[in-house]
């Protein structure tokens, strides 16, 4: 891997693509779960690794791990974008989505309550920002800890920290008052 | 009730962290105590809970929703591929690629900038400095061709040069140690429009006694001379600026070793003044005015290169600047070794730079050895070069500071020793310049942050680098940038002299004088006592009685000099009694009688005079009666040693010995005229006295045009000047007279020989005729004879 990553420094497009297979599907999911929207990930996914190849002098493998500079540059291409038209549209779908395996063994029942406890989950995400949004989405999906998240978006500790708790409160919230709705 | 309140708000700040593991162990342990003894909490930990483990999973589930577009690699591949042709990529590297840098901004700009001042200034001065071109086209000119008359060219040398508004520059150049000429270029035209032959007089030993005399009898060069000194050499130097006149101004340069170093100063024979002592000039000297313009643009240039290093070492975070940076900071350790000798040529406000550069270089070390993991070598050499050269620069400044000390203490007796305030300003740049190296080494984790923020940084290395460029430009055109803290008034260390009258030392240029050959009369070798010094009078007198006096032939002549030592302290006369020698008034060195000098040394008390009776019988060594004329009794030289230094002169008195039957004493208007080879010399007047005598000539040299006038400005002097030498002869005695002095008149030259009383000898009463001969007018062939009736 280091030398991947050597080579691709020097301008090596090959190493470049192979780095790109094996983080695409990262960069990818990490930037739909910010925007909310499919084709904007895709852009996001394009850009990422344009600037990844531009800005390849400017990575010190001995300051940090490769994957917390894509996230930081994943993050930023999604902010980018923040003020086009975040999805409201957000919905486990259309064709029907598979809960995640560890869901499997339940029932069939119990499957179907998930399902629409995430649709509204997501429903209620969208409506946060792209700041909030980034760092939940690094936390319950990339699994970062609260000092790699301050390190990929170069913002302190505490913030990292409120801004999770804040974001699990407003979910939290939104959630029981479906609840009451219902 | 109120404190459970506030622990549950607590508590549901920290739940989040909690469930994630992201709390300290004593917060922890503070929760579940907590959670215990509180159902409220307990629900609220099971909601953010059941919220946490449903976002996992709804992220997980949407993440799996969406299947990775196709062809997003060939978008990609395509547009990596396409970012600049082939050629201008090297090893990664491209053109475009590195414009998209902000650092690489920088440095680009940096080096346009530094070509774009190098070509404005290359264009303006037209690669040549002025003085050079006029010198260029001087030697080539065929109006100083001619006026050289043959003479080699190679002997010309310009030797220094004045610009007038008009952008004309006026060369001096020298043929021979007594002649020059004066040759005005215009630069527009790129012709000369003005010689002038001047007569450069020469540098007698009288002159350089009364240079020693004016010298020594100066407070600050006897505390010199008191502290160990030796008066080493003393030569003469010629106030360039009056070769406008046509004559020189002569001026001498006393040079004063003291403990391996030389001290100078200047002595104006003319006005008996003394300027200096100088203290010795640093290792690099900056001594002529275009040499510090030089040391200003180097100067400048180094600004220049070291903004770029230091953009290129702190703006850019790659592989590229972080092998610059080592390379930087050995380069600025080396330049801060280079103009850390520079620190003893006093330029206070450079000191900052000297230090800054030193100190940014340490700098840059420091960072780049912290930051590098690989070859550490350049860095470590770097840190330690800079480390070294910061000392240097250190010890460079206080020895400045020391010799500018105790120069500043000779200069100005009257002052204690101190800190004068002229070093009010660079101290103060001095310690802003510490201070800020100090907060830079201290904050540069904060600096490099600011670089290493994209708008901040970009901002930051623009304004850095239109600073450097400014700086540069601005100690490029003016040069004295550096001199905040003004020079003494007198002297600056280096006496760069005022351009509109340098003076010329002669060791160095050009005007070397010989052993004097050959009797010079004009200007008479003065005998009078050196005029009212500016400093106080030196600790004793003389007198010679009488000064000057009228004898008749086979009179005894008496002569008495006089010493009196009005210090507190006793003197020491060496070699008493002096020797004493009688020479014709217009030469000196045609030595008619002689006594030899004593070989004791006599003291003198406080208070205490000496006196020589001398009486000469009018004869020369051969025991025969001298001609009537005029002649000088010379007393010398004297030393007089006192404390640790001495002084040496010649005094003398002037005697004249009278024809028994008479002067003749009439004028006569002659307007004789007598043409040689097409040349026309008119005797216009003669006239004769008791004291002397004085004639008057007229001629139009061959191709003197009369002066130009033009562009509002007053007539110019002739075009054309010259060298005229005659002798005289009565009675079958044959007087050389010695070189004319001359004047302009209408259109042609007057020539005068005396010109006031008492310079030559008088005629006879009873002289029927006087032959007066020009045997030398310029290079022209021929002798011009007058044959004057005296009836």
């Amino acid at each position: 891997m280091p030398e991947i990553i050597e080579q691709w420094q020097q301008g090596d497009v090959s190493a470049f693509e192979t780095l790109f297979r094996q983080y695409e599907r990262l960069v990818y999911r990490m930037a739909y779960l910010i925007t909310g929207n499919k084709e904007a990930a895709e852009n996001a996914l394009q850009e990422v690794f344009i600037s990844v190849w531009k800005s390849r002098h400017t990575y010190d493998p001995n300051k940090g791990k490769l994957t917390t500079w894509l996230h930081r540059i994943t993050v930023n291409e999604c902010s980018k974008r923040k003020h086009q038209k975040v999805s409201t549209t957000i919905s486990l779908d259309e064709k029907g989505i598979d809960p995640p395996e560890m869901k499997r063994t339940t029932q069939p029942e119990e499957v179907a309550i998930t399902r629409m406890e995430y649709e509204r989950l997501l429903k209620a995400m969208a409506a946060l920002d792209t700041k909030h949004r980034s760092v939940l989405v690094l936390r319950y999906f990339n699994d970062l800890s609260y000092q790699e998240i301050a390190e990929a978006l170069e913002i302190p500790l505490g913030t990292v920290k409120s801004r999770l708790n804040q974001s699990l409160k407003y979910l939290k919230a939104q959630m029981s008052q479906g609840e009451a709705g219902v | 009730m109120r404190k459970e309140g506030m622990d549950c708000k607590e508590i549901c700040e920290l739940l989040t962290a909690y469930l994630d593991g992201e709390v300290t162990p004593k917060e922890k342990a503070y929760i579940e105590t907590h959670l215990l003894g509180c159902p409220k909490c307990r629900a609220e930990l099971e909601a953010f809970s059941a919220t946490r483990e449903n976002l996992r999973g709804a992220l997980t589930a949407m993440a799996e929703q969406a299947a990775l577009p196709p062809r997003i690699w060939e978008r990609i591949k395509n547009r990596v591929e396409g970012e600049g042709s082939k050629f201008f990529r090297w090893d990664g590297f491209s053109v475009a690629s590195l414009w998209r840098r902000p650092g690489w901004k920088t440095v680009l700009l940096s080096a346009l900038g530094l070509i774009a001042i190098i070509g404005f200034s290359l264009t303006t001065v037209n690669v040549q400095s002025p003085e050079a071109r006029a010198a260029s086209i001087a030697r080539s000119s065929p109006e100083v061709q001619a006026a050289l008359n043959g003479e080699e060219l190679e002997e010309i040398k310009v030797v220094t040069k004045v610009v007038d508004d008009e952008g004309n520059v006026l060369l001096a150049l020298v043929q021979t140690e007594t002649r020059a000429l004066t040759a005005t270029v215009d630069l527009e035209t790129k012709r000369v429009t003005e010689i002038v032959r001047v007569h450069v007089p020469e540098f007698t030993s009288e002159d350089e006694q009364r240079a020693r005399d004016i010298a020594t009898a100066d407070p600050r060069i006897q505390e010199l001379l008191a502290r160990g000194g030796i008066i080493s050499r003393i030569s003469p130097s010629r106030e360039l600026s009056t070769f406008r006149e046509g004559e020189v101004k002569m001026g001498a340069t006393i040079y004063i070793e003291l403990e391996g170093k030389v001290w100078r100063a200047h002595v104006d024979l003319e006005e008996g003044i003394l300027r200096g002592p100088w203290p010795p000039p640093s290792l690099f000297s900056l001594s002529s005015v275009s040499m510090s313009h030089l040391f200003y643009r180097l100067v400048a240039l180094g600004f220049i290169i070291l903004g770029i290093l230091v953009l290129v070492g702190l703006g850019l975070r790659n592989r590229l600047s972080e092998a610059i940076a080592g390379v930087t900071s050995v380069l600025l350790g080396i330049i801060g070794i280079f103009w850390g000798m520079y620190a003893m040529s006093s330029l206070p406000g450079a000191l900052v730079l000297i230090l800054g550069t030193s100190a940014i270089g340490l700098l840059i070390g420091i960072v780049d050895f912290k930051r590098r993991t690989g070859r550490r070598k350049t860095a470590i050499a770097g840190v330690v070069i800079c480390s070294l050269a910061l000392v240097w620069d250190i010890f460079n400044i206080i020895m400045a500071f020391r010799a500018k000390l105790e120069a500043d203490r000779l200069l100005s007796p009257e002052t204690p020793s101190g800190f004068s305030t002229e070093w009010v300003v660079p101290l103060l740049l001095i310690l802003v310049g510490i201070v800020v190296i100090f907060l830079a080494v201290k904050y540069r984790k904060q600096l490099l942050g600011l670089f290493a923020a994209g708008k901040v940084r970009r901002l930051a290395t623009i304004t850095a680098t239109a600073v450097v460029i400014i700086a540069a430009a601005a100690i490029w055109q003016f040069g004295g940038f550096f001199e905040v803290g003004a020079p003494p008034p007198a002297p600056a260390p280096a006496p760069a002299p005022e351009p509109t009258s340098p003076t010329v030392e002669a060791p160095p240029p050009v005007i070397t004088p010989a052993a004097p050959t050959e009797p010079t009369p004009i200007p008479a070798p003065s005998l009078e006592p050196p005029p009212p010094m500016p400093a106080p009078p030196p600790p004793f007198e003389r007198s010679v009685v009488p000064e000057e006096a009228r004898y008749l032939p086979g009179e005894s002549i008496d002569v008495t000099l006089s010493l009196t030592n009005t210090s507190a302290n006793q003197m020491t006369l060496e070699l008493w009694p002096p020797e004493i020698r009688v020479t014709p008034r217009l030469d000196w060195n045609d030595t008619l009688f002689s006594t030899a000098s004593g070989t004791e040394s006599r003291v003198m008390a406080p208070g205490e005079t000496v006196s020589l009776d001398y009486t000469w019988d009018q004869k020369n060594f051969a025991g025969e009666q001298v001609p009537p004329g005029w002649y000088n009794i010379l007393f010398g030289e004297i030393t007089i040693r006192y404390g640790n230094s001495s002084t040496s002169f010649t005094p003398g008195s002037r005697v004249l010995i009278q024809y028994p039957q008479g002067a003749t004493e009439n004028s006569f208007d002659l307007n004789q005229s007598q043409t040689v080879n097409g040349i026309t010399v008119t005797l216009e007047r003669v006239e004769l006295t008791a004291d002397g005598s004085n004639f008057y000539f007229f001629f139009i040299p061959p191709g003197y045009t009369a002066p130009p006038t033009g562009h509002g400005l007053p007539p110019m002097p002739p075009t054309m000047s010259v060298m005229a030498k005659a002798e005289y002869s009565v009675g079958g005695i044959t007087k050389y007279v010695g070189t004319a002095g001359f004047n302009t008149k209408g259109d042609g030259i007057k020539l005068i020989w005396g010109g006031g009383p008492g310079k030559l000898d008088p005629v006879p009463s009873d002289a029927q005729e006087l032959i007066f001969i020009i045997t030398q007018l310029n290079d022209w062939e021929g002798l011009w004879e007058f044959r004057v009736p005296l009836e």
